[in-house]
């Protein structure tokens, strides 16, 4: 569905961009599980708030496809990041963006090392 | 005593079941509820616990926020309370509640805070002397130990307190729930080496000893009522096409589901339509900060030390968690470059709060279906205040040794001195702030008078005859502190107060 492909894309477009990402192990399965994290978070918003964050997204999802012929999902990272650029300029674009940007951080660190000593965790 | 715990939880969603019965329905698991089933179930009592989260026993506890926070909060920690700014509002949904997911603080409620209440909402009986007695009960059932500061871990607290002391404010080591913490830092999500005494650990074993059971993945939608007497809750167990109904039905009801879906409850059951008009929280704001020699403060625990000069302002300040997620949320309105730099920082970084008591008031909307919208306006004092506890809170950490500061303002640059913090907070706008709540309460406040308050001081609801509320929700106010201490005070208080009058 478009609005989940637009919610995966802007999950993407919220990891791709930290260093890193770029040194990840998997990065696809990291890439699978920030966006199946963030899908679920919206899919468990009550209705009132559900319907309307995925009816936006579906739209965005459309004005993608119309202006650059693929889903934000699909897009190469760099014209990905162009175009949540030029989004932020739409009202409310602001708190879908904040829903979605905090469930995906707080997945991606689940998924890869910090930097040392940095998990509070000792080792058992 | 847990093994008695894992014993009484019982899924009706995996059950043909429909119908249960008993003397007493303690809707919620949390520090209200938790202390509500034990006092009752130990005096002799038939209990039944009702939870709309699932039992996650301490041993199915890892490390990773994300997961947990799946597990132990609902809609994964994802609530707005919608205003200008919307507020960030974590819940926890699971056995034990609140008491998982927090620091495991037991404050006693700040004297002045009681007399508020005895002079506004009439509380009688409620004074420090006599709870006292109260406080030392939760005090020893939970463990409770001050803090002390160690060599080798929770260095940023001591930063924090040796600031606060050069500065001459007051700053004291905490009261806290534990027994044997080793520094794991994980108390949001749940503590994995258990040493957190939440309710999962110290009076839901003890109410399941003693024969009380606990049904989980079970959501109360209605309570049916007549007369003003409540004769069973609805409740809905399974998802989907496995959603299905079951009735409890009960003697005495004890409303214990969080200051937020008590009075959703309430209101959804025509039962009060003043519940929930005036939801009272704290508001947490979140500074990063780096500083000049690596502190390794991920090595450490929630909250060692708390400055508390200013707390009759109704503001406290402390070091908190950190780990890479935290930083990363609490730096989330920042683009990436700036987490990774901060990151890239780690041992250098520290996380602090400033616990702000909000004069704002929430309302909860309960007409749009099973969950309730939450809404609220920022009072006008409210702006000013949280630039003050910024600006103090900076001045802490610059003279607690920090050389940059990343402030909950949207879009702001880092600050490296007093002139460009000053300048940064006089700039900003409110609705700019960046703010996060895991205390409300007072949304079904006590008082001795019915006009005025939801709560009679026996904990009654005053439009029920046999509806008793035993929760955040009761408190009067909200209280610059974190409110488990109280809460578990007031709940012991009322179901003595219960128990002498309606001996068995």
């Amino acid at each position: 569905m478009l609005w989940r492909s637009t919610l995966s894309g802007l999950a993407l477009a919220h990891i791709e961009t930290l260093d890193s990402f770029a040194t990840a192990a998997s990065r696809e399965a990291v890439r699978a599980e920030v966006v199946a994290y963030v899908i679920g978070a919206v899919e468990g918003l009550p209705p009132y708030y559900r319907v309307p964050v995925a009816g936006f997204a579906a739209w965005i999802g459309l004005l993608c496809l119309v202006t650059r012929g693929r889903s934000l999902a699909d897009l190469a990272p760099a014209t990905r990041q162009r175009q949540v650029a030029l989004l932020r300029r739409l009202p409310f674009f602001a708190l879908l963006e904040k829903l979605v940007r905090s469930s995906a951080l707080i997945r991606y660190f689940d998924l890869v090392p910090g930097p040392a000593g940095a998990s509070g965790t000792r080792p058992r | 005593m847990t093994s008695a715990l894992a014993a009484a939880v019982e899924r009706p969603a995996d059950r043909e079941r429909v119908r249960y019965d008993c003397e007493y329905l303690v809707v919620g698991t949390g520090a209200g509820g938790s202390v509500a089933g034990a006092r009752l179930a130990e005096a002799g009592r038939d209990v039944i616990f009702l939870e709309e989260g699932a039992y996650h026993p301490t041993g199915s506890f890892v490390p990773e926020v994300g997961t947990m926070t799946a597990r132990l909060y609902r809609n994964r920690g994802v609530i707005p309370i919608l205003g200008r700014p919307t507020l960030a509002f974590g819940e926890a949904c699971c056995v034990g509640g609140g008491t998982v997911i927090n620091g495991g603080l037991i404050w006693r409620t700040p004297p002045w805070v009681l007399e508020q209440w005895r002079a506004q909402a009439g509380l009688v009986g409620y004074g420090p002397e006599q709870l006292a007695r109260q406080f030392e009960t939760v005090e020893r059932d939970l463990h409770v130990v001050t803090t002390q500061l160690e060599a080798d871990a929770n260095r940023d607290s001591a930063r924090l307190h040796a600031a606060a002391g050069e500065l001459g404010w007051k700053s004291v080591l905490v009261p806290r729930a534990v027994k044997g913490c080793i520094n794991e830092n994980c108390c949001p999500t749940g503590c994995i080496a258990g040493a957190k005494q939440s309710s999962v650990q110290t009076y839901l074993p003890r109410a399941a000893a003693r024969g009380a059971r606990i049904l989980t993945g079970c959501r109360a939608v209605r309570i049916v009522h007549s007369g003003g007497v409540a004769s069973r809750v609805v409740a809905e167990v399974g998802d989907g096409p496995t959603r299905r109904r079951v009735e409890i039905r009960c003697e005495r009801l004890v409303l214990a589901a969080g200051a937020v879906q008590t009075p959703h409850l309430l209101r959804r059951s025509r039962l009060s339509k003043r519940a929930g008009r005036s939801l009272q929280f704290h508001m947490n704001l979140k500074i990063v900060a780096l500083f000049d020699e690596p502190l390794d403060a991920a090595r450490g625990t929630i909250f060692t030390t708390q400055v508390q000069e200013f707390e009759r302002e109704g503001l406290v300040m402390a070091a908190s968690n950190l780990r890479p997620h935290y930083l990363a949320l609490t730096l989330a309105h920042q683009p990436n470059a700036t987490i990774d730099r901060v990151l890239g920082d780690f041992r250098r970084a520290g996380g602090f709060v400033a616990l702000l008591q909000a004069a704002s008031r929430a309302r909860i909307e309960s007409r749009l279906g099973d969950q309730p919208l939450l809404h609220y306006r920022l009072a006008r004092g409210d702006a000013a205040a949280i630039v003050r506890a910024l600006e103090r809170l900076g001045r802490l950490l610059f003279r607690a040794g920090a050389v940059e500061l990343y402030l909950p303002v949207a879009g702001s640059p880092a600050v490296r001195s007093q002139p460009e913090l000053d300048g940064l907070l006089a700039a900003a706008r409110p609705g700019r702030f960046e703010i996060q709540t895991v205390h409300v309460m007072a949304s079904c406040p006590m008082g001795s008078d019915p006009a005025r308050s939801l709560v009679s001081p026996a904990g009654r609801l005053w439009e029920a005859r046999n509806v008793f509320v035993s929760d955040a929700s009761m408190l009067p106010s909200n209280i610059g502190e974190s409110p488990q201490g109280t809460i578990m005070a007031f709940a012991h208080e009322i179901w003595d107060r219960h128990l002498a009058e309606a001996p068995q």
